[in-house]
């Protein structure tokens, strides 16, 4: 079976093309969303998703939220002892997702359509292909996460569109496409993005905005710093929803059982949020001017994407576009229904049969060169596009390069994706030598082909015309021969976490609740979800179901209580 | 039936109906598997756009044939907007560029932004014209609040109107450098323009304006204490020339770097300097002409130690200590002829076929009596011993050998380097510290025959019995070989430098090997004590 997984910053979600339609699969707890936070104790006991989120609060060092931002990097994390790639870390909530699947449906999916930024690089498109693997999914594709919010709003009445603008803005990555639709051809025109531009950042400057109004600098500086940075952020994107539907929201947190608190109004996150308002203009224009669109012909303004529902966003670009946008999509649902009409189109799914899409390179793929100046000065590392972005995908163009001095014995291309000029400031993708005969400067040609396939692999034949000597260089392979061996071997180590049993997840998420809660609050408040937990943890002991069921609808109502009016 | 491109690709006969072309296109499309026939794919796009390009030209023929809907003075309007050249009309900023608006209509504040606008053409033209005149304090803020409200109105414009206000606002800028220096960092906060910096579709203008704001930042930073050039920043813009003091408290590298960098990259920022002074360190050997030169190619610079003697030393002492072992030579006619015999085939080991000890001491007599202990050696011995002998005495050569010899010098150095290389660490460790006597070198049949004719050409260039002198070698890499030397080799700026200058260092073979490959990539490039050196 094949799935469609929308793998966020934030949130995850799974859906599969059944009965005709894409249909989400809920989790565990019955809902649609599953955070991407993991959380590990010592012993290898293991949470992942919402109960892990609760964890966040309480024990900041066992848990890790937005690892998406690392991925394609070195980085890692550890979490009680246990040091985690971010390929780990997905590759555990797409398991997770993949037992909703298998729960939901009596059969474990083999197969998966994942999305990606569409300005995620090569980089980060492998590592995103490791985790599927490390959680046992074949990725059958990569699918761009704005093309998949476009095909579940372009799907739902299948007429023709006119271009049509997808501005995604999720937790931690931004992405602008232009997409139109006509006799059953989807396809993306340009796109563009920011892959460090999120919710995420929204909240950092909501924290910064705050920290210095909320009093009593002592008590937040007794908190060790992982602590105070995650009860700020917790509370930073509380409020940042509260603001959704509010002129004002009340930032709170409690540090060391003193409740701190500041009052943070619409305009002053206006003004907190400007710089990265700022920097939603930027890849717009580039899209439009990158497919030559004018932003008056655009047919619709599509927002995807948790964080889009801020108003503040939402104000800049009614500023923007000089119109509403359209808010018709699910903005945290899109991307995964998406993914499982591209799964259903792979699979041969009913009532797909008319539909193709197409997309774009949404990075200019091309290697380093050297050059000489007029005046004999020798410039290296200069950057040769071979595939300009925005191009059309599959696509295969060559390019003609000559040696540069006298009896030069080889030619090294290093191959680069990025839009600078110095390739230094590109993402290095790999490196191919080939030997050439020595001849005098400049005598000598090599061909150079890139090849960039529907999954955005690229692969790079070279070839001296003069010898016939040839070489070839897959991208994708080799990162992903290197790893093959360890992908058995990281999802072997991921085997020996502890994490629970399914039909536990319920308490276990309640527990962390409570748990998250009972810090949150002080005084009476505190006592009575003390009391709450308590009660619950001696009916978790009983082990008699009815009991357990019972304690846990009590405790829920209690802090749905609690929460919904605090008591500050 | 034949139908020409793009309609044979499409399947359909020429039409200007957009409906029917993109409904044969998707037909094509769904019949084509994309990812096994690209070519076919790139050509089905390239036949859909061209129709529908063709579409579009005969519509407009026909509009423009039939009622005059007023497109007509679209054009013109459009044709006018072409025109906005480097002339009279410098930069043009309209509030509403798609002209879909009357000009009644426009709002207060875009009827503001147009009054701001003409405020800072006539502070940057003054009196209508170019002027290279600095702008007076009363223009200076007139322009900047002018700027201000252009700013302001951006802010809350929608994307065209951005977009124009960004251009125009590059463009006006651009063409009245250096008047308009003041502003640019203002306009820059508002636009980001330095982050289009570099960019492979970097706007003309920005790409100069960025580059002028560079330069106003360099010059901000060279003057502070702790900049690497300002003490050569400094001293470049003290009045008068430079005397023999000065040239002692100043780093001539620095300076030249200096100059040559803002020459290269800031010329507007030589203003700033004493002319008298930058004149008398020009005259004092300047760098001109060196490759690579200013910025993170000439950060690179690696300075490098040699101990030249040290494999000679050692081979020497190795040699009287086999003397001792053998005694005194023998004195039998048979061992003679032999002895005769051995150093014969050893030569013709050494230098090919055909040359003899008799041929290398009527080509180097130096180099013959120097090998001759050698043959007292005891059997097997004595050939590899001499070649060992041989191949150090080449290396050895730099001291003397001209820039030709030096290239055959090269190129044995690369020979074994790779041949090391190819067998271990240990070896090539061995090979590069020029100890050749304790270490089996493995080279292919074809690798020996080229050895043995680099060999030959330095014995008759006399080179290889010349007298080596031991001690400390100095000379820096420049930065353009330290970086095809880091392409070559796959080494990061650090890694090499510590791979170069540290013995102990796991990559210094793999540097060294890629360091000689660079030199002999660019012989003539390369300054002699680097040829020398390596």
């Amino acid at each position: 079976m094949l799935v469609g997984i929308d793998l966020g910053t934030t949130n995850s979600a799974v859906a599969l093309w059944k009965d005709g339609a894409p249909q989400l699969v809920l989790n565990a707890l019955g809902k649609e969303l599953t955070p991407s936070a993991v959380s590990i104790a010592k012993g290898g006991q293991t949470w992942v998703g919402e109960a892990a989120l609760d964890r966040m609060a309480t024990h900041p060092a066992d848990t890790v939220t937005s690892f998406k931002r690392m991925m394609g990097t070195e980085s890692t994390v550890t979490l009680a002892g246990t040091t985690l790639t971010p390929e780990d870390l997905s590759a555990m909530v797409l398991r997770s997702l993949a037992d909703d699947v298998e729960a939901a449906t009596g059969e474990r999916p083999t197969g998966a359509v994942i999305t990606v930024p569409a300005y995620f690089n090569e980089r980060q498109r492998r590592a995103t292909r490791r985790a599927g693997e490390i959680a046992g999914l074949e990725v059958k594709r990569l699918i761009n996460e704005p093309t998949a919010a476009a095909l579940a709003f372009g799907l739902t009445d299948r007429g023709d569109r006119e271009p049509f603008l997808v501005f995604d803005l999720g937790g931690g990555t931004f992405d602008v496409s232009i997409v139109e639709m006509f006799e059953g051809i989807v396809e993306v025109r340009a796109s563009a993005g920011d892959n460090r531009l999120g919710g995420d950042d929204f909240d950092e400057a909501l924290v910064k905005l705050v920290e210095p109004l909320l009093g009593n600098p002592d008590a937040l500086a007794t908190l060790p710093a992982d602590r105070r940075h995650a009860l700020l952020t917790l509370a930073a994107e509380r409020t940042r929803r509260a603001l959704s539907s509010a002129e004002e929201a009340d930032f709170t947190i409690v540090a060391d059982g003193t409740p701190l608190t500041a009052r943070v109004t619409t305009e002053a996150f206006e003004e907190a949020a400007a710089p990265l308002v700022k920097r939603l203009r930027d890849p717009v224009i580039r899209a439009l001017r990158d497919c030559h669109i004018d932003v008056k012909t655009l047919s619709d303004i599509v927002l995807v994407g948790g964080a889009t529902r801020m108003p503040v966003v939402r104000k800049a670009l009614t500023r923007m576009f000089g119109r509403f946008p359209n808010a018709t999509v699910h903005p945290d649902h899109a991307v995964a229904l998406g993914a499982a009409i591209q799964a259903g189109l792979l699979s041969g799914g009913d009532g797909l049969e008319e539909i193709r899409i197409t997309d774009v390179a949404p990075f200019t793929l091309g290697v380093a060169t050297a050059t000489r100046d007029q005046h004999g000065r020798y410039h290296d590392d200069i950057f040769a596009p071979i595939i300009e972005r925005n191009t059309p995908v599959p696509v295969s163009r060559i390019e003609g390069f000559r040696t540069l001095a006298d009896n030069q014995r080889q030619v090294v291309f290093a191959i680069y994706q990025g839009e600078a000029r110095d390739v230094k400031k590109n993402v290095k993708l790999g490196e191919l030598t080939v030997p050439v005969p020595p001849r005098p400067a400049g005598e000598v040609a090599v061909d150079v082909r890139f090849t960039y396939d529907t999954s955005g692999m690229l692969e790079v034949d070279v070839e001296v015309p003069a010898t016939g000597m040839k070489r070839n260089l897959v991208i994708v392979d080799e990162e992903d021969r290197r790893s093959q061996k360890d992908i058995e071997g990281r999802r072997k180590a991921l085997e020996k976490l502890k994490v629970h049993p399914r039909d536990e997840a319920e308490n276990v998420a309640m527990l962390a609740r409570a748990e998250r809660a009972y810090e949150g609050f002080t005084g009476h408040v505190r006592d009575v979800i003390g009391q709450g937990l308590t009660e619950f943890q001696g009916a978790l002991d009983k082990q008699d179901p009815r009991l357990i069921a019972d304690a846990r609808e009590g405790l829920g109502r209690l802090l749905d209580h609690i929460e919904a009016n605090p008591p500050l | 039936m034949s139908r020409s491109f793009p309609w044979n690709r499409l399947g359909i006969d020429a039409t200007s109906d957009t409906a029917a072309i993109r409904k044969a296109y998707a037909d094509v499309l769904r019949a084509t598997n994309v990812d096994e026939d690209i070519a076919g794919y790139a050509e089905l796009r390239r036949a859909r756009d061209q129709a529908l390009w063709l579409a579009a030209q005969s519509a407009r023929a026909e509009e423009n044939d039939g009622d005059d809907l007023g497109l007509g003075d679209l054009d013109d309007d459009w044709d006018e907007d072409a025109d906005y050249e480097w002339d009279d009309s410098p930069a043009g900023y309209h509030p509403d560029p798609m002209g879909t608006t009357p000009a009644p209509q426009l709002t207060e504040s875009q009827l503001r932004a147009q009054a701001a606008w003409q405020a800072l053409l006539g502070v940057l033209y003054p009196d209508g014209a170019d002027s290279d005149e600095a702008v007076t304090l009363e223009e200076l803020d007139a322009a900047q609040a002018a700027l201000g409200v252009l700013v302001a109105r951006a802010e809350e414009a929608d994307l065209v109107e951005h977009d124009a206000l960004d251009d125009g606002l590059a463009e006006l800028f651009a063409r009245t450098w250096p008047r308009s220096a003041p502003f640019v960092e203002q306009a820059n906060a508002a636009f980001h323009w330095l982050g289009e910096a570099g960019v492979l579709d970097e706007r003309p203008a920005l790409m100069f304006l960025n580059q002028r704001l560079k330069g106003m930042r360099f010059h901000e930073k060279v003057q502070k204490a702790d900049h690497p050039l300002h003490k050569a920043w400094a001293e470049l813009s003290r009045p008068g020339r430079a005397g023999v003091l000065d040239r002692l408290k100043v780093k001539r590298l620095e300076v030249h770097k200096l100059l040559e960098g803002i020459r290269t990259r800031y010329p507007e920022l030589e203003t700033y300097l004493d002319p008298e002074r930058v004149a008398s360190w020009d005259k004092g050997g300047a760098l001109e002409g060196q490759p690579g030169g200013f910025g993170p190619a000439a950060v690179r610079w690696i300075v490098i130690l040699v101990l030249v003697g040290a494999a000679l030393a050692r081979l020497g002492s190795s040699l009287s200590h086999s003397d001792d072992d053998q005694g005194a030579p023998s004195t039998d006619v048979v061992a003679e002829a032999l002895r005769v015999a051995q150093a014969d085939i050893a030569m013709a080991d050494i230098f090919g076929q055909g040359t003899t000890m008799a041929a290398v001491r009527a080509a180097d007599p130096a180099l013959a009596d120097q090998l001759a202990p050698f043959a007292g050696l005891r059997g097997d011995n004595a050939g590899p011993a001499m070649l060992a002998f041989v191949r150090l005495k080449a290396l050895a050569s730099a001291n003397v050998a001209d820039r030709a010899n030096l290239a055959v010098r090269i190129d044995l150095r690369s020979l074994w380097m790779q041949a090391a290389l190819g067998q271990s660490d240990a070896v090539c460790r061995k090979v590069m510290s020029g100890s050749f006597a304790d270490v089996d070198l493995t080279l292919t049949d074809k690798q020996r025959d080229r050895e043995r004719a680099l060999l030959k050409q330095l014995l008759e260039a006399k080179l290889l019995g010349i007298e080596a002198k031991g001690g400390e070698y100095r000379y820096s890499i420049p930065g353009w070989l330290v970086g095809d030397t880091m392409k070559r080799s796959g080494l990061s700026a650090d890694k090499l430098t510590a791979a170069l200058t540290d013995p102990d260092s796991p990559d210094r073979c793999k540097a060294e090997a890629a360091l000689v490959e660079a030199v002999r990539a660019a012989p003539g490039k390369v300054p002699l004590d680097v040829l020398k050196g390596v």
